[in-house]
């Protein structure tokens, strides 16, 4: 009898064992060889940001505050930088002429103020009477600065914010109907591209032409899909966007003739995850490496998603085919990032991907920046679902 | 990579300082007059062991052979082991271990080894030299990680009988997981690591 207990026991012991052994993603000696010490206690852990820029050798990163630290690995770790005098909220930043701007709220977080900085906690106020209503949102792209307003209209400064122009020559004059509507900006191959929530635009300051994506002659996108981020990947003169529904949109030489060809992709996600966070990265092979669009996405009910595609030049329309990860669950993916002190990227709403490329050439740091729940650095070039650290 | 290499170029000395030793000690047994020679054990005779010390990572590598800190603190270790000896110099028995390293960001790894524990004894009154090699299973736990792995666990020892029953000693000994995962799960059979650790631990042994 007795030996039937004991052996009862250890049976039970090791069916809980068994089952204990299912309930992580890494391997466990794998995850302490790539664990790295968190340094930081400046920048804090969940903080949502989607402002991230690099400038005179250092990056600094909106989130509430700005913060700072040396680029390209330097030993420099996140610190504070001062805010301007009475203004807080710090919630969007860009460079131009190396100097950064930033949108900080006054103490009673109604409307934001534009100012500028070097970077060592001193900051100027900018005259922004020109734009009568309150401003909303900013991108600065190739030195020039973009603000719009509460009712959706576009202003721009080419003098390092001395003085801001309304631009109008959009189609309606507005950029969307509201003040929370998506607005990116980039720029890149000679051109800037816009992204106004439904339509896409290209072209200059004050002179813009409708870029939404078109097939067979007609707008190729539902129509209440909505764009999200754009993404100009300067090696394959490529333009990227995403829509609220999954589906990439890419167009080879955006500022060319012919750079109205557009490929969409099959759908990434589930229904209503939008994909917000692109970026063309290199992911070493055997000969080499080879050049990968990284995406993420997220949606409210949809859970979150993170996968590579691959072969980004072809022009099937189906040639976003996902990598890894195959078979999985898109929503279970992101749980791959590693991660430690109990917060978990997988439950994190990526927004925006940088890549801080080392002077060397070959070497770069990848950033992904969160609602919530922080800063994240991929120092793993071998791949991309593992290696992630928070900031 | 350098705090590696140094760790198994010494650890490569002690194994060959002990070798040499004991090899010379069973020449010198040969020698010995075989008329006053009795029988220190026999079948059926029993140890029981605890064993307490430091526990010393040393490295990891995987199935391309690239090696890799473990990036673990120096831990701690303790077993329980029962051995019966088969003859004057074999004895066999079961260790149940376990052993704690911090991280870098001080979480903690656990792993608890259950063994099958060979042994055969150098002896050289009032001291005993024993050379083991335990092999089983092992479970490592890494907050919400765990798996269980093969492990061998080669060791040496060194011990003074205090009198009949009980001895005191050390024993350095070398721990070989192969954490090996086929992919099928969750984990991607890229995890697959090879760890290597060892320890150094006082010991208390008890003859019955």
């Amino acid at each position: 009898m007795g030996k039937k207990i004991l052996s009862a026991v250890l049976i039970l012991i090791s069916i809980s064992i068994l089952i204990a052994c299912n309930e992580s993603e890494i391997g466990v000696f794998y995850g302490l060889a790539k664990e790295e010490k968190v340094k930081n206690y400046a920048l804090p852990d969940h903080c949502t940001s989607e402002s991230i820029v690099k400038t005179g050798g250092y990056l600094y990163v909106a989130a509430s505050s700005v913060y700072k630290k040396m680029a390209e690995g330097g030993e420099l770790d996140w610190h504070k930088i001062k805010s301007p005098d009475g203004y807080h909220n710090v919630t969007e930043m860009g460079i131009a002429n190396d100097t950064l701007f930033i949108l900080a709220y006054d103490s009673d977080e109604a409307k934001p103020y534009l100012f500028s900085g070097t970077g060592d906690g001193t900051w100027e106020k900018k005259d922004t009477s020109t734009i009568e209503k309150t401003i909303s949102r900013m991108r600065v792209a190739n030195d020039v600065i973009f603000i719009t307003d509460r009712d959706g209209h576009l202003y721009y400064s080419n003098d390092s914010g001395s003085s801001f122009t309304q631009d109008t020559s959009l189609e309606d004059s507005k950029l969307f109907s509201t003040s929370t509507g998506n607005f990116d900006l980039v720029y890149g191959g000679g051109s800037y591209y816009l992204n106004a929530q439904y339509k896409l635009y290209r072209g200059n300051p004050g002179g813009w032409t409708e870029f939404t994506p078109t097939h067979d002659g007609k707008i190729w996108k539902d129509k209440e899909d909505v764009f999200l981020r754009l993404y100009y990947d300067e090696g394959d003169d490529r333009l990227y966007t995403g829509d609220n529904s999954g589906y990439i949109y890419a167009v080879d030489s955006p500022s060319g003739a012919s750079g109205t060809s557009w490929v969409k992709s099959d759908s990434h996600a589930r229904s209503g995850m939008g994909l917000q966070g692109l970026v063309v990265v290199r992911v070493p092979t055997s000969s080499g490496s080879t050049r990968k669009l990284l995406l993420a996405g997220s949606g409210v009910n949809s859970g979150r998603g993170y996968f590579i595609v691959d072969n980004p030049r072809t022009s099937e329309r189906k040639y976003l085919d996902p990598e890894p990860p195959r078979n999985r669950d898109y929503t279970t993916v992101l749980s791959d990032f590693y991660d430690y002190n109990a917060f978990d990227l997988s439950k994190a709403a990526i927004n925006y991907f940088f890549i801080d490329e080392y002077a060397d050439g070959t070497n770069f740091d990848l950033y992904a920046m969160t609602y919530g729940y922080g800063v994240w650095k991929n120092t793993n070039k071998g791949g991309y679902e593992r290696g992630w650290n928070q900031e | 990579m350098k705090n590696i290499n140094k760790k198994l170029f010494l650890l490569l000395i002690l194994f060959v300082f002990i070798s040499g030793f004991l090899f010379a000690a069973s020449d010198d047994d040969e020698d010995d007059d075989i008329d006053t020679y009795v029988e220190s054990y026999s079948l059926g005779d029993q140890m029981f062991f605890i064993n307490g010390g430091v526990f010393i990572p040393l490295f990891f590598f995987d199935k391309s052979g690239e090696v890799m800190d473990t990036n673990l603190t120096l831990g701690g270790n303790g077993s329980l082991c029962w051995q019966v000896f088969l003859s004057n110099h074999v004895s066999l028995g079961a260790e149940l271990g376990g052993m704690f390293a911090l991280s870098p960001n001080k979480r903690v790894l656990y792993m608890i080894p259950l063994m099958v524990k060979a042994t055969y004894w150098f002896r050289f009154y009032p001291f005993e030299v024993p050379i083991s090699l335990g092999l089983g299973g092992n479970l490592s736990i890494l907050e919400e990680a765990a798996h269980i792995d093969f492990i061998a666990k080669p060791s040496i020892g060194f011990y003074w009988n205090f009198n009949e029953e009980w001895a005191f000693g050390a024993n350095a000994t070398y721990w070989f997981v192969p954490q090996m995962y086929s992919g099928s799960g969750k984990v991607p059979e890229s995890n697959s690591m090879f760890g290597n650790f060892m320890d150094v631990s006082l010991s208390v042994l008890f003859r019955f």
